[in-house]
């Protein structure tokens, strides 16, 4: 019904990402990558990445992402750094803070925390 | 998506009930209950019922408490809106926002807190979501406003005996009922010329 933006740079196809893990995959402990991980299971601890995280709808994390671009459709405890983008789509809940130049929520998302952005305009008055 | 989220209706500027032009500076508090479109600088407290729109050119700080907040300028203030925020790619927004629905496209620049609260504890993320039927009746969507124009006909009809305003649409959906009388009542004006 509600007409979705697209954004380019919040679009992905799955089949582009290196590395999928599926729902049925519970992960507790660091994670470290380079390219694209799409999370679909349930994760705790930390996330370490210079490319793309998308948290799939079924997913549950509980971390602290530091990463260049965030797509959340899922739950995600804890805070987030992002160097590039972060994009919380419409299904998605995030309970923490985030860091980034650049956000997109949809509308539906649930984002409580702060949020804190140094890219532009940090001159206005 | 028949989730309950509030379509954003976003009026055009003819549409607004009062437009506030770029030249205009005012301190102090403003209320009202339809819709303002604020254009220029304003700083002090906004008590709304209703949309309030920051166009691009608008620099408000401002304690804002509203139903509806559609913002395209630079807003420094917390904002409370009932029903649903949104933040235009060309907004700027630094302060804390309290609302049950938000929006914030890209391009936007938002500093602060967000706080969501939808009054619904089981609510979850992922597919949870989508079998929740429920919310609309909590959060009409806010396109209802302009929709009532083919539903103004029954009501007018039904309510010709005033009193009798069927309690339980007033119980079930208070705000839709409300904005349709608001809506009946300006036709009038044009009936009478």
């Amino acid at each position: 019904m509600i007409p979705e933006k697209k954004a380019s740079s919040s679009e992905y196809d799955e089949k582009d990402i290196t590395t999928v893990i599926a729902d049925d995959l519970e992960i507790r402990g660091t994670i470290k990558f380079k390219t694209s991980v799409m999370l679909k299971g349930i994760f705790d601890g930390e996330i370490f990445s210079e490319g793309l995280l998308v948290i799939g709808p079924t997913a549950k994390v509980t971390a602290t992402i530091s990463t260049k671009t965030l797509i959340s459709h899922g739950e995600v405890s804890g805070n987030v750094t992002a160097t590039e983008q972060v994009t919380l789509k419409n299904t998605s809940l995030h309970n923490g803070d985030i860091s980034t130049p650049n956000i997109i929520i949809e509308n539906g998302a649930v984002f409580n925390g702060s949020c804190s952005m140094r890219a532009k305009d940090t001159t206005v008055k | 998506m028949g989730n309950g989220i509030p379509i954003i209706n976003e009026p055009v500027e003819g549409r607004i009930v009062t437009v506030i032009a770029d030249d205009l500076e005012i301190r102090g508090a403003i209320r009202f209950k339809t819709s303002v479109m604020l254009k220029g600088i304003f700083e002090g407290e906004i008590f709304s019922e209703g949309l309030l729109v920051v166009g691009p050119t608008a620099k408000v700080t401002a304690t804002i408490n509203t139903e509806t907040l559609i913002s395209h300028g630079v807003i420094m203030g917390d904002v409370i809106a009932e029903r649903q925020v949104v933040l235009r790619n060309t907004s700027t927004h630094t302060g804390d926002i309290k609302t049950p629905f938000i929006m914030i496209e890209s391009g936007a620049v938002f500093n602060g807190t967000c706080v969501m609260e939808r009054g619904d504890s089981n609510f979850t993320a992922g597919t949870a979501i989508v079998e929740q039927p429920e919310l609309p009746e909590e959060f009409p969507p806010f396109e209802e406003r302009q929709e009532p124009l083919p539903e103004v006909r029954p009501e007018q009809k039904k309510r010709q005996p005033r009193e009798k305003v069927r309690p339980e649409e007033h119980a079930s959906a208070p705000e839709t009922a409300a904005i349709n009388e608001a809506k009946e009542e300006e036709p009038k004006p044009g009936e009478l010329l």
